[in-house]
C-alpha cells in the first residue's frame, strides 16, 4: 500500500513538472516566432520601398539597366522564400540569409551609381527613399539582434537538462541564428 | 629629492591627462542621466557642448512635449562615444534609459557626437507614424546640419528640437487616462499627497546640497518657457554659509487650470498651485522601446 502511494506521489511530482516545462516552451516558443515574424515585416519593408526607389533611379539613369534588373531580381528570389518559425534549421536560415543579402548588395550598388548623378542626388523624393532604406536596414539590424537573443534564450531552455527531455518528447528543436555576414554588421554608408 | 618630486608630480598630471582623455570617449554606461535627478531635465551635455541657455530651451520643450503626451525626447550632446557604430550605441542608450512610455513606444532619442560629426536620432515604434525616417532626415538636412557645418551646435540642436515639436504637435496628442472614478481612498492620497509633499519639499528646498545648512537664498528667477499649462521656472540659490550656488527647476502651474485633463500630472500642479507646484524631483523615462526607426546625417 505504502509503495503505491509513493509510486503516485513520484508520478504527480512528473507530472506536474512536465506540465510546467512544457507551458514554458510553449512561451518561449511564441516569443520567437513574434521575434521572426518581426524580422520578416521588416525585410518586407525593404522589398516594399524597392519599386518606387527602382521607378525613381530610372527616371535619372535609364541605362543602368542591369543594376536596376539585378536589384528586382534579387528582390523576387528573396520575396519567394518564405519561413515560418517552426522551419528555422540552420540550412533554411542561411538560405534565407543569402537571399536577403543579394537584395542588401544590389540595393548597395544602386545606391553607389546614384554618386554619378548629381541631379538624381539631389532629387527629394530619392533622398527620402534613400533616408527611409537607411531607416529599414537599420530596423532590420534590431530585429535580427532581438531574434537572435529571444532564440537563444528558448534554445538554452530546450537545451538544459531536465527540460532536454521534456523538449524531445514534444518535438521542440532548436532555432538557427542569424550569422552576422561580413556586410550586414552595418547599414550601407549614406554620405551627403 | 626636489627634481624626483617635480618628475613625480609631472608624471601624476601625465596620468591625470591621460585618464581625462580617455573618459572623454563615453561608453553608454558614463553617458550622465540627468532626467533620472530631474524630471524637467531631458539634456545630457556632459562636454558642454550646448550652451546653458540651449539646455534650457531644449529642456522646456521637451518637458512641454512630455507632459502634453505627445512624446518623451531625451537629448545627448558629447565629443566623443567608446564606439564606431552611433547608431548602435543610440539604440543601446536610449533603449537602457527607457525613453519613451512603455505602452506607447513614444520615445525619441537626439544623440549629437561632435568627434565624429554625425548627428542620429531613434525613433520608438510608437512615434514612426507621426515621425517617419523621412521627416527626422528632413529635419535634419534642414535645420540642424547648416549650423553644424559652421560648429554652432547649440543653434542647430535647438533649430531641430522645434522643428520635431512643431511636428508633433500637429498631430494628435496620445489620449490621457480618463474616466474610471478614483476609489475613495486614492482620493484621499491625492488630496494629502501635495501637502505631504509641499512640507518635505520645502524642508528639501532651502538645504544646502554641499555643507548641508539650512541658509539658502533666493537670488535669481528665470522663466524658461511657457506653454498652456504652466510656466517652467529655474531658481538660483547661494547658499550663505559656503557661497556654493545651486540652481533648481519647478513647474509653475497657472490658477485656473482649465485644461488640467490632458496634462500627465495636473493633480500635483493643481492643487499645490503656486510656488511649489510639482518641484523638481526625481524623474526618470516610461521604459520605451527602440526597433531602428530614425536617420542620421553627418557634415
Amino acid at each position: 500500500m505504502n509503495k503505491w502511494m509513493i509510486a503516485l506521489g513520484v508520478a504527480t511530482l512528473l507530472a506536474i513538472f512536465c506540465y510546467k516545462t512544457y507551458n514554458g516552451l510553449v512561451e518561449k516558443d511564441e516569443a520567437v516566432a513574434t521575434a521572426w515574424s518581426n524580422v520578416e515585416t521588416q525585410y518586407q519593408r525593404r522589398a516594399d520601398l524597392i519599386p518606387n526607389l527602382v521607378n525613381t533611379v530610372k527616371g535619372y539613369a535609364a541605362h543602368e539597366s542591369e543594376t536596376l534588373e539585378s536589384v528586382i531580381a534579387a528582390r523576387s528570389a528573396a520575396t519567394s522564400i518564405n519561413l515560418t518559425a517552426d522551419e528555422l534549421t540552420p540550412e533554411k536560415m542561411a538560405e534565407y540569409q543569402a537571399a536577403q543579402q543579394q537584395v542588401r548588395s544590389a540595393l548597395g550598388r544602386l545606391i553607389a551609381i546614384a554618386e554619378n548623378y548629381p541631379d538624381l542626388k539631389a532629387n527629394q523624393n530619392f533622398l527620402e527613399l534613400q533616408a527611409q532604406l537607411e531607416g529599414t536596414e537599420n530596423r532590420i539590424a534590431v530585429s535580427r539582434k532581438e531574434f537572435n537573443e529571444i532564440a537563444r534564450t528558448y534554445n538554452v531552455a530546450v537545451r538544459r537538462f531536465p527540460a532536454n527531455l521534456v523538449a524531445s518528447i514534444f518535438g521542440f528543436d532548436t532555432k538557427a541564428y542569424f550569422e552576422a555576414d561580413e556586410a550586414a554588421a552595418q547599414a550601407p554608408v549614406v554620405q551627403f | 629629492m626636489k627634481r624626483a618630486i617635480r618628475y613625480l608630480l609631472l608624471s601624476l598630471l601625465l596620468v591625470v591627462v591621460g585618464l581625462a582623455v580617455h573618459a572623454a570617449a563615453y561608453t553608454v554606461a558614463e553617458i550622465p542621466h540627468v532626467q533620472l535627478a530631474d524630471r524637467t531635465r531631458y539634456t545630457a551635455n556632459p562636454d558642454g557642448i550646448l550652451s546653458d541657455d540651449a539646455v534650457r530651451t531644449i529642456d522646456f520643450i521637451c518637458d512641454t512635449l512630455c507632459t502634453g503626451g505627445y512624446a518623451e525626447v531625451a537629448v545627448v550632446a558629447v565629443r566623443e562615444i567608446a564606439s564606431d557604430d552611433v547608431f548602435s550605441f543610440a539604440i543601446d542608450l536610449f533603449s537602457k534609459w527607457g525613453v519613451g512610455r512603455a505602452e506607447g513606444d513614444n520615445g525619441l532619442g537626439i544623440l549629437l557626437v561632435e568627434g565624429v560629426h554625425e548627428i542620429r536620432f531613434v525613433t520608438g515604434d510608437g512615434l514612426e507614424g507621426v515621425l517617419p525616417d523621412a521627416i527626422c532626415k528632413r529635419i535634419q538636412l534642414q535645420y540642424m546640419l547648416p549650423h553644424f557645418r559652421e560648429g554652432d551646435y547649440s543653434t542647430g540642436m535647438v533649430a531641430g528640437v522645434e522643428a520635431v515639436a512643431r511636428v508633433l504637435e500637429g498631430s494628435e496628442s496620445f489620449p490621457a487616462e480618463e474616466g474610471e472614478n478614483p476609489e475613495l481612498w486614492l482620493m484621499l492620497i491625492y488630496f494629502l499627497f501635495p501637502f505631504i509633499a509641499l512640507c518635505f519639499l520645502a524642508l528639501l528646498r532651502s538645504r544646502c546640497p554641499q555643507c548641508g545648512r539650512r541658509k539658502l537664498q533666493l537670488v535669481d528667477q528665470l522663466t524658461l518657457g511657457h506653454n498652456d499649462y504652466y510656466e517652467l521656472v529655474e531658481d538660483t540659490y547661494v547658499c550663505q554659509k559656503c557661497g556654493a550656488t545651486v540652481r533648481k527647476r519647478r513647474r509653475e502651474y497657472y490658477e485656473n487650470n482649465s485644461g488640467g485633463g490632458s496634462l500627465g500630472g495636473p493633480f500635483i500642479g493643481g492643487m499645490g498651485g503656486g510656488s511649489f507646484g510639482g518641484g523638481s524631483m526625481g524623474g526618470g523615462f516610461g521604459g520605451g522601446h527602440f526597433g531602428g526607426g530614425g536617420a542620421g546625417s553627418r557634415w
